[in-house]
This record gives structure tokens, sequence and C-alpha cells, in this order.
């Protein structure tokens, strides 16, 4: 199927196999690999885009289903995701950083939405991103930080 | 993945027609796609039902009519929905994660399949999968439901209980009824929770009227992502309350809110959340003031 996708604000033109996941397609066909898989079942949150402004699970979103669409991923450089990664270094929002470019797009959407979150806010947003490394007081510090910033 | 066509028409009817022939409908495929994945569900074509023009939330007089491949965020976020039907918002702000209710929809939600452990094994074809043996009722149910039965899997969603107490009906593309009857046993012949006919499909969700007060409780093992173990909702017209509870039975459960465990005796591993039942029925109805 022929997909049309603007990533990152670059236009894509791209020949995929109808069952195949947005995820894969970045991954694979466009070695954008900063988007993570890890359950690939919908249970952790490390392959989060945004999809027309949306936090989604890429790994059960269809290629196909998104032509026409604009995808945000960790690859790209808007203020707001610069302000962000800056934050997360400086409050050591992650250890490992596998979880990290899934929490930077959900941070992205939240504070798109709702510039000032409160705590509670925050903490509700970016429940749909696990951390192994359990770096979660870092990265909500980070979030409220980028938010003070913006 | 395992491959699989996709179709997205634009026509209600061309999507039925591709539903008859065999093809899943999908709405935001959170739920749908494990299950192709898995080779659970033997489909090899969905059917994206999100460009038919069914996603949108209406308020008129008294009632609201959600589209539906409405978002379940987009229930969440609605002003109008948090502000007259609180116990509707709660439910769709309890759905999985951010991410899952920015995907998912209201029809897909209402329509998802059981969770059982044993149903979702890829090499395992119990009884709801047509199968001999209720691989539950032999081997571990701790988190199944309280009703005995040949299936003691329990319905999850969260925006049908919500919507049950709210007296909601369903659209599809051939009828109108309560919700309540969109959802049926299980039998020998039919191994399916809901009524639709091949090539039937929800349009939209219709609550008549705004309830004096509403609300839905929950307890999971975490705060997000996990699914509720018990969900109550309670709404109150008037001196009238109505509970409906999921976690409890195949489908979602009206309760007598004067006695919710009535006709839920549990079973050996599961009776442990009577007393869950019990206590979320009890904080529910005082949240509705009765
Ligand atoms: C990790 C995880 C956690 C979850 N937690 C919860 C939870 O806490 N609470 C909860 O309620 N759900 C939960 N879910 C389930 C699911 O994500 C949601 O219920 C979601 O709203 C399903 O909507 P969907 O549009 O993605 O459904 P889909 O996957 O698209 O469809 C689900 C089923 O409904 C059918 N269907 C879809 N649309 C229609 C329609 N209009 N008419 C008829 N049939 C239709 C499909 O054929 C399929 O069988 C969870 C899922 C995951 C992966
Ligand atoms: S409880 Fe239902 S879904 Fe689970 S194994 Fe038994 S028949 Fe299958
Ligand atoms: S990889 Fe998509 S949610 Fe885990
Ligand atoms: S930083 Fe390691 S998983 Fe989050």
């Amino acid at each position: 199927m022929q997909v049309r996708l603007t990533i990152n604000g670059q236009p894509h033109e791209l020949d995929v196999a109808p069952h195949r996941s947005l995820a894969d397609v970045l991954r694979t066909d466009l070695a954008m690999t900063g988007t993570k898989v890890a359950c690939a079942e919908g249970t952790c949150g490390s392959c989060t885009v945004l999809l027309d402004g949306r936090a989604v699970l890429s790994c059960l979103t269809f290629a196909s289903a998104c032509d026409s669409s604009k995808v945000a991923t960790v690859e790209g450089s808007t203020p707001l995701l610069e302000r962000l990664r800056d934050a997360f270094t400086a409050h050591d929002g992650f250890q490992c950083g596998f979880c990290t470019p899934g929490q930077l797009m959900s941070a992205v959407a939240l504070l798109q939405r709702t510039p000032r979150p409160s705590r509670a806010e925050i903490r509700t947003a970016m429940a749909g991103n696990l951390c192994r490394c359990g770096a979660y007081e870092g990265i909500e510090q980070a979030v409220a930080a980028a938010a003070e910033a913006g | 993945m395992r491959a699989f066509g996709y179709a997205r028409p634009a026509d209600a009817g061309e999507a039925a027609a591709l539903l008859r022939a065999g093809a899943r409908a999908m709405g935001g495929g959170t739920d749908l796609l494990t299950q192709l994945d898995r080779g659970i569900l033997p489909a090899d074509e969905v059917v994206d039902l999100r460009a038919l023009g069914l996603s949108g939330i209406e308020h008129d007089g008294g009632g609201v009519r959600i589209g539906a491949t409405t978002s379940v965020a987009d229930v969440e976020r609605d002003a109008g929905i948090g502000e007259r039907f609180p116990g509707l918002r709660q439910a769709a702000g309890a759905v999985g994660s951010p991410q899952l209710r920015e995907m998912g929809t209201v029809g897909g939600n209402l329509c998802q399949q059981v969770r059982c452990w044993y149903f979702r094994h890829p090499d395992l074809q119990c009884w709801l999968r047509g199968g001999e043996t209720c691989y539950a009722q032999i081997g571990d149910h701790r988190k199944h439901g309280l009703e005995p039965g040949d299936c003691i899997s329990v319905a999850p969603s969260d925006l049908a209980a919500a919507l049950l107490v709210l007296d909601a009906e369903v659209e599809t593309t051939g009828r109108r009824m309560p919700l309540a009857d969109l959802y049926r046993k299980a039998t020998a012949e039919r191994r399916s929770t809901l009524v639709l006919e091949p090539g039937e499909f929800l349009t939209a969700v219709e609550v008549p009227r705004a309830p004096d007060a509403s609300t839905y409780v929950i307890a999971g093992e975490r705060a997000a992502w996990s699914f509720a173990l018990v969900g109550v909702a309670a709404a109150r017209f008037g001196d009238d309350v109505r509970m409906a509870a999921i976690g409890v039975s195949n489908l979602p459960r009206p309760l007598d809110p004067d006695d919710p465990a009535a006709g839920l005796p549990g079973l050996e591993m599961t009776r442990w959340k009577r007393r869950l039942l019990e206590t979320l029925a009890s904080d529910a109805r005082a949240a509705v003031g009765r």
C-alpha cells in the first residue's frame, strides 16, 4: 500500500504491507531507531510517538492507517522537545535511557495541550510510560521544569 | 505481525459487505491487533471504521450521543460529559493508559474480547474459543468471575458499566437496542458474548438523560494500565439508584443496590472478590448520595 506520511516535518512516501506496524516501518524502512519497541503489545509505552498531535503506541498502530498523517518522533527537533531533553538531562530523568524516547513524546503531548500542568496532571499523563530503571521522580521533575521554562 | 489486509472504507455499506465476507471490524485496534497477531482470531482482513464519519460527541436536550469511533480520550476530555455524566468521565479515565485512551474507541471498548489468559494463549483453544474445555476452571482463575457457568471470564469494559447505569442505548448499522441487550452469555452453539450479526457494527451510543449523580469506582493491581479487578458504576435519578459492575461476570452486570453480591457466589479462587465488590458498591452508593 502507498502511504504518505509527514514525519517530523519531512514528507515521506512509502510502500508498506498492510499489516505492518508504524514502529516497524519507522525503525526498519526509515532507520529511525529512536522509537523503541519493548513489549510490542501495548503494555509499556516505550514506542510512543505523536500521531496528529496525539500520543499513541506505534507498536499497535498500522502504518497503513496513518496515510496523510503527521508523525512526530524523538528524532525531531522542536523548541518544546529540546527544552524537555535539557530538563531530562538536568533532572536525571533516565538511567539506561531505553524508555526515554517514549517518555519525551508523552511529555510533548501533555505540554502541547496543557502548558502549565499540575504535578497530579503530570503523573496522570505520564502513567502510560513504564521505566524499568525507576527514574520516575526525575521524570516528573523534568516535565515540571520544562513546563516552567516554557 | 502476522500478515493480513487492511481496508479503510468511507462508506458504511462497503464496510458491512467486507465484514460479511469475513473481515474484522477495527476501531483503534488496541484489543484486536494482538488477537490477530497471535492467531486467536482467524480473520485475515481488518476493516478500519474510522473513516466512516462516526466520531464525535453531541449534547442535545438532556442527553448525549457518542459516535462509535470517538476516542476514549475525547470522552474523558469532553466538558459536557465531565459536568453532567461524571461517572462516564471517570470510567473513560480508568481505561488502560493515556496512549490507549487516545487510540481506543468507544465501540471497540464496548465490544472488546475477554482478557482471560487461557483465551489469549496462542496454543490453547478454550471453550469460549470453540473448544471443549474451560481451562480456567481446572486451572488458575484468581481474577475470574463470581458466577459459575461454562465460561468464567469477566467483562472488561469500564465504559460498559458506566453506560449501563445511565440506561444507554446502542445504535448499530441495523437496529437500536438497550446497551444491556448487546451482551448475552455465550452458548454451546454461539461462543460470543455479543449479539451482533455478521456485518453488523456499532455506530453510536446514546444516553437519554443526565442523572442527578453518578460515579465509577475501581480496584486494580496498579492505578494505571491494569484492568479493573472489579469496577462498580452507580447513578441516581431522583430516589432511584442504579448500579452495575464489571470484573464479576461474563457480561457487564446490573447489581441490586441493596444486595450487590446477590447471585454472585464466587468460585474457589475468586471468592475474595465478593468483599471487593461489596466495598466498592458501598463506596459508589455513598458517592451518589444514597
Ligand atoms: C495494556 C492494555 C490495557 C488495557 N486496559 C483497559 C482497561 O483498563 N479498561 C478497558 O475497558 N479496556 C482496556 N484495554 C482494552 C482496549 O484498549 C480498550 O478497551 C479500547 O477502548 C478498545 O478500543 P479499540 O477501538 O482499540 O478496539 P479494537 O481493538 O479496534 O476492537 C476491539 C473489538 O471490538 C470490535 N469492534 C471495534 N469497533 C467496533 C464497532 N464499532 N462495532 C462492533 N465491533 C467493534 C473489534 O472487531 C474487536 O473485536 C486495554 C488494552 C491493553 C492493550
Ligand atoms: S474462562 Fe472462558 S475464556 Fe477463560 S478458559 Fe474458560 S472458557 Fe476460555
Ligand atoms: S512497545 Fe509499544 S507499548 Fe510496549
Ligand atoms: S531509564 Fe531505563 S527504562 Fe527508563
